[in-house]
């Protein structure tokens, strides 16, 4: 009897449970917490940052951490360059911002002239200054580049939703919510199934409703309703990413069922005369 | 494509069962190469519309998130076929353990 108890006093002992905790973290919790880390050096939404940790826990525990350690290779080698040119595509190097930065380096370079070293530091520090500055509060969209010059980018991206940027009809920018013409058979079969937006994606229901009373070509094969699609909230793609079939101007919003069908769902307006 | 030890030898493995998926850990533990080498050839294959890729179904994954899977197009079961046809020939490859493949 003395002995159990001595056994149950040594496993509840302080060593014990620490050392039995220190297992728990050491080979449960730290190689994914710090796979996900490292994957987030991939720019958001790249496809690898789910598909990394995915892999690691089809592994036995104690394989894991070194699997983590060659994904620091991974991350580094791919992520990085990933997340560098995603970054140069969103933002570049205004010339407001260039002239900036040459006039302060040309006044450090004269001021060193003068036999001084410390301006040089202090002018590439300001200069650096600037930079980290201007693109904290860089505002949205600007300097964006429509157009992306790396399709490898493009081809390791995740088939990201098609969503919202500009309202097809008057062209201003979409909020989360975007209202479309869609097939009233279509949208109506289940609130999972991929709806094909007739309209492109519209910003308001009154953009919805000219579309529908314009657009006679949109609904001549198929009774069309207008529908309100809450859009998920993921990182913006660029409007050239958008999955868009140019023959006939649609959208698809993967997977995302009709946030309100209700209480928007009427039949479009009917078309003018003479239109 | 360039025809490259890593591409041979992911090649091997996958023609060795053209007709299953394949997850990215078990295609670098069976070829032998490390997956920073790895996973940007499988986009590359991607790009050339030899492979096919997907997501495991959820239910299929129990108690782990689901995970990316790669299967051969028939392209790429034509272009891997004639790459392992040709790499056969080059001595270069010939140390690599060919398999089923041969």
């Amino acid at each position: 009897m003395n002995e159990v108890k001595e056994l149950a006093a040594h496993l509840a002992s302080w060593p014990a449970l620490g050392a039995f905790f220190g297992v728990v973290v050491v080979f449960g919790f730290l190689p994914g917490f710090t796979l996900r880390l490292l994957v987030k050096l991939y720019p958001p939404g790249h496809v690898r940052r789910d598909q990394l940790p995915a892999d690691m826990y089809e592994l036995p525990r104690h394989k894991r951490w070194f699997f983590v350690a060659e994904q620091l290779e991974t991350v580094l080698f791919e992520g990085l360059p990933a997340r560098l040119r995603r970054r140069l595509q969103v933002r570049r190097f205004s010339i407001s911002r260039a002239w900036s930065i040459g006039v302060t380096a040309a006044l450090g370079l004269v001021m060193s002239a003068n036999g001084l070293d410390w301006p040089v530091y202090a002018m590439f520090a300001v200069s650096a200054c600037i930079v980290v500055v201007a693109s904290v509060t860089e505002a949205p969209g600007e300097g964006r580049n429509s157009e992306p010059d790396d399709a490898k980018t493009l081809a390791s991206s995740p088939p990201e939703m098609v969503d919202q940027d500009l309202c097809e009809l008057c062209g201003s920018s979409c909020g989360p919510v975007v209202f479309g013409l869609a097939s009233a058979a279509q949208a109506r079969t289940g609130r999972d199934t991929d709806v094909e937006l007739v309209s492109g994606a519209l910003c308001s229901l009154r953009c919805a409703r000219v579309a529908a009373a314009m657009g006679t070509h949109l609904h001549r094969q198929q009774p069309v309703l207008i529908y309100q699609y809450q859009v998920v909230e993921q990182p913006r793609v660029e409007i050239t990413h958008l999955d868009h079939d140019p023959t006939d101007g649609s959208f698809d919003l993967h997977g995302t069922p009709p946030a309100a069908p209700t209480g928007l769902d009427e039949p479009p307006a009917p078309a003018p005369s003479g239109a | 494509m360039r025809r490259t030890k890593p591409l041979v030898k992911v090649a091997i493995v996958m023609m060795a069962h053209p007709n299953r998926r394949f997850w990215g850990y078990y295609l670098s533990r069976e070829a032998g190469i490390r997956s920073g080498v790895l996973y940007p050839l499988l986009d590359r294959m991607l790009g050339e519309g030899w492979l096919n890729d997907g997501w495991e179904d959820p239910a299929e994954a129990i108690d782990r998130p689901p995970r990316r899977y790669y299967e051969l197009t028939d392209d790429g079961r034509r272009e891997l076929g004639a790459l392992l046809a040709r790499a056969q020939n080059e001595t270069r490859f010939a140390s690599l353990d060919w398999g089923y493949a041969r």
